[in-house]
């Protein structure tokens, strides 16, 4: 087992935002979790990546105590993450975001990177070529030395994923990988998803409102509502599960309302 | 000895109080700092003496009117520099209130020059002793004052919708909006008021400070550490940080050096900011990611 | 890239051709000086404010540090100029860095008032604290004798000036660069790619306090005579100015900012009150008229003219 959550909680002020969750993630799978707004999704990926620290509850990487980790610590551990509304350097080229990426793996020094020092060039030329070649996995070559605030949304949350996996994560979060994006997009998105998977190796654990892709490209699907565990499950076992019809029925009535 | 200390800061740090209240009143609904608030009450108090002095009007007439200059001069700022920043880098402000704060400064130095001028006190001067206390009589119109226009804003804030909106942060504007309120025109009045207040505190304060362009400099930099001992978006905590500042800045003087009374203030401003970024009466919150 | 190195060289060709040009004229080498003294503080603010993204108000407060501490080892430990100017640098980074620790909790507008009150406290601390500094009487300090002219200290000066550009160039190019930049685009992403945050904060703060104490070590050597008047919060704003003129996280930005904000003075200063209502309004309209500062005029056009180039060849 990859990566494991007991009994999380967390809290803001009065609102219990995940309520005793229990999560287990095996290696080599993509497991979606799935809910209403609000439901607490976001809110677990931040405690995984360290943003926030539960209340009450464990959760393991590979056997580790995660929770002891600082948030910087993370990426180096093996777990790495997209955010929900795109938090890309929105000044700076799709380069060097993707090169950002790769922050914790580039050792040479302050002093070494002020004089320019051989060992510096070389690392950084090393660490270009691994960036053209997340580009060039991602088709996105010709934009590399454009700024990513000028470049549309899809585009952006493509780069999003490529910072996220360039330094080649063991985990990799997705918040909502294909939200806002159209048809296409999704499309291509998903069939990138499953290569990360089978051609990288990368364990993945997505939140998705998606719902077709969700079940064309998930192995294990988790509930939630309000914090809590609904269900959890393979594709099937989900769709038929009462309780999850009911919350999704009760959104789209809210939908319908509103 | 203590006790003439504490009556002489309570006075202070009313008025310290004041200015850290405009100060707070535009951080709350607009998320701005405004840097150029001691130096517009400058403005202001260089304006009521120029009533005093060249229309040779009565002091509280000149009070009263360069108040009402205060109320439009805000709103004017408000209007033609902030407007346009409104959505612009936190840095972007910052940068444009400091801007103002130099033109505001350079201006007064043009017109008044620089030579420091004596301001005249509100009452003619008398004191009272109680208990070898001595009070003066311009202390107590402080203590009047400030209490008159807390009591004012408790009500203002409480009782009326516009009030409602302006004491509702910044978050909350969108409520605002709903609640059938031109925000715009919130930001601009929260201008106009917070002018008034630093333009009491100015023309209350020019008779200790005297009357210079860099008259506010020190009161400024008090009414943020008022306002930041406070946590920066509570009025009590403002009212509260005020007299604070005032009691503890008359502590130093009197009993460490009353040269560095500033430098005590400037390094309990940073220890605060360090210790506490919330402010005394703040509370923890959770960066939402 | 390559338009900066450009730039760069053109401006360090005139600098160094500079007293030639003015005929040696004392007050000219000594305006020069004062402009490339700011301009090393200038690219060090725009280091952590412009490029970083953390304001800083009080950094007048450094330059005196910077020059005070020359200043105290030359004159009570009899320390040599070569010591001296390094461990102005070092000294003055330690307490950048002590300054750089409330940065790391604190944004925006309370790192604003922090660096403030730091700005505000270390002149009057100079002015009480008479037995080290000299207080209102202030120190005078003589030139090195390997360069005891005002020429031989300006060269002197601009070579350094020129190396710290270089270095300050490179640093921003590398990881270290990159991962300033992106503290300021965004904390939240920074952290989650592994950069330590806070402990980046903490030394953007002590590299451009390191740079702008080797800069107030200049000062005091190049000028002659320090006191606390000399870096008051003016100093500060001035030096915001030039930054946000110039152009903000850009390098010849600063260079530029410097130059007209040195300039100016020189001949506002006669008329109390002008130089900083000059300055003010000259930050102002640039943020709301020109967010990117003066060398975006510069830098787009050149562009402009790059792109019309290739479409001429793609078309020829
Ligand atoms: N830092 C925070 N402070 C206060 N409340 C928070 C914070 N972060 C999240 N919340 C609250 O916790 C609850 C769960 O939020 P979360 O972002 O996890 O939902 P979600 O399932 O990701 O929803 P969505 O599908 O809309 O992204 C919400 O009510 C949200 O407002
Ligand atoms: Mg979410």
């Amino acid at each position: 087992m990859l990566l494991e959550l007991k009994k999380v909680t967390v809290s803001f002020g009065g609102l219990t935002a995940v309520n005793n969750l229990d999560l287990q993630v095996d290696e080599g799978m993509i497991f979606a979790i799935i809910g209403p707004n609000g439901a607490g999704k976001t809110t677990i990926l931040n405690c995984i990546s360290r943003f926030y620290t539960p209340c009450s509850g464990q959760i393991s990487f590979k056997g580790e105590n995660l929770l002891t980790k600082k948030t910087h610590k993370v990426l180096a551990s093996g777990i790495s993450r997209s955010f929900q509304n795109v938090e890309l350097f929105s000044k700076m080229t799709v380069l060097d975001n993707l090169l950002v990426g790769l922050h914790p793996s580039l050792k040479s020094s302050l002093l070494s990177n002020a004089f320019k020092t051989k060992k510096n060039k070389q690392e950084e030329e090393a660490a270009k070529e691994i960036a053209f070649e997340i580009l060039e996995l991602f088709d996105l070559k010709h934009h590399a030395n454009e700024e990513v605030r000028n470049l549309p949304f899809g585009i952006q949350k493509m780069i999003d994923i490529g910072r996220a996996i360039i330094s080649k994560p063991k985990l990799l979060l997705l918040d909502e990988p294909v939200a806002g994006m159209n048809i296409e997009e999704t499309k291509k998105n998903a069939e990138l998803i499953t290569r990360l998977r089978d051609e990288f190796g990368i364990t993945i654990l997505m939140i998705e409102h998606d719902m077709s892709l969700v079940m064309n490209i998930s192995d294990r699907i988790a509930v939630m509502d309000f914090g809590k565990k609904i269900a959890e499950g393979t594709v099937t076992e989900v769709q038929n599960n009462p309780k999850v019809i009911e919350a999704y029925l009760g959104e789209v009535q809210e939908d319908v309302g509103t | 000895m203590a006790g003439q200390i504490i009556i002489g800061g309570l006075a202070a740090g009313s008025l310290y109080a004041l200015a850290a209240l405009g100060l707070i009143l535009i951080f709350k609904t607009s998320d701005i700092v405004n840097f150029a608030q001691g130096e517009m009450a400058m403005l202001i108090t260089f304006i009521s003496f120029t009533f005093l002095t060249v229309t040779k009007l009565p002091y509280f007439v000149s009070f009263l009117l360069s108040l009402v200059i205060a109320f439009i001069f805000g709103m004017a700022v408000e209007r033609i520099f902030m407007r346009p920043v409104q959505k612009a880098p936190i840095l972007n402000q910052i940068i444009l209130t400091f801007g103002l704060y130099m033109v505001f400064r350079g201006v007064a130095g043009i017109i008044w020059g620089y030579t420091p001028v004596g301001f005249p006190e509100a009452l003619p001067n008398k004191h009272f002793n109680y208990v070898g206390i001595t009070i003066t009589i311009n202390q107590i119109f402080i203590f009047v004052v400030t209490t008159i226009l807390m009591l004012g804003f408790y009500l203002f804030f409480k009782h009326t919708k516009i009030g409602l909106a302006m004491r509702a942060s910044s978050q909350n504007i969108a409520t605002a909006k709903l609640m059938g309120i031109g925000v715009s025109s919130v930001f601009t009045r929260t201008w106009g008021i917070s002018a008034i207040l630093g333009g009491i505190a100015g023309i209350l304060i020019a008779p200790v400070t005297f009357l210079d362009p860099n008259m506010m400099g020190e009161v400024g930099i008090k009414a943020f550490a008022a306002a930041i001992l406070g946590g920066f978006t509570s009025l009590p905590g403002a009212i509260v940080g005020g007299l604070l500042i005032g009691v503890f800045e008359g502590l130093i003087a009197g009993y460490v050096s009353s040269e560095l009374k500033s430098v005590f203030v400037f390094a309990l401003i940073i220890l605060v900011l360090y210790v506490k970024p919330t402010g005394i009466l703040g509370e923890k919150i959770t960066k939402k990611v | 890239m390559k338009i900066k190195r450009l730039q760069i060289l053109f401006i360090s060709i005139l600098l160094l051709g500079y007293p030639l040009l003015v005929g040696f004229s004392s007050y000219f080498i000594y305006v020069a000086g004062l402009f490339i003294i700011y301009a090393i503080m200038a690219m060090s603010l725009n280091l952590l404010t412009g490029f970083g993204g953390q304001i800083s108000i009080g950094h007048a407060a450094f330059l005196a540090i910077g020059a005070y501490t020359t200043a105290i080892l030359t004159l009570k430990l009899g320390l040599p100029f070569w010591l001296n100017l390094p461990l102005s640098g070092v000294i003055t980074a330690i307490v950048g860095f002590l300054i750089g620790l409330p940065a790391v909790r604190l944004s925006g507008h309370f790192l604003a008032i922090a660096t403030l009150a730091f700005g505000l406290a270390i002149p009057e601390i100079m002015l009480k604290w008479e037995g080290l500094t000299g207080g209102f009487a202030g120190l005078f300090i003589e030139k090195p004798s390997l360069f005891s002219s005002d020429t031989s200290f300006y060269y002197f000066t601009t070579v350094i000036a020129l190396i710290i550009t270089w270095l300050i160039l490179n640093l921003l190019k590398g990881n270290f660069g990159r991962a300033f930049v992106a503290i300021r685009e965004s904390e939240i992403a920074a952290e989650a790619m592994g950069v330590n945050v806070s402990l980046y904060k903490t030394l953007m703060f002590s590299i451009s306090a390191f740079f702008t104490g080797i800069a107030g070590s200049l000062y005091a050597y190049f000028v002659g005579f320090i006191s606390p008047h000399d870096f008051n919060m003016n100093i500060s704003l001035i030096v915001l100015a030039m930054i946000v003129l110039g152009g903000l996280a850009s390098i010849t930005g600063s260079i530029l900012g410097a130059f007209i904000l040195t300039i100016i003075p020189q001949v506002a200063d006669r008329f109390p009150g002008f130089t900083i209502t000059i300055t003010g309004a000259a930050l102002i309209l640039t943020i709301l008229f020109l967010p990117n500062g003066l060398i975006s005029l510069f830098n787009y056009k050149w562009k402009r003219k790059k792109t019309e180039n290739k479409q001429l060849s793609l078309e020829g």
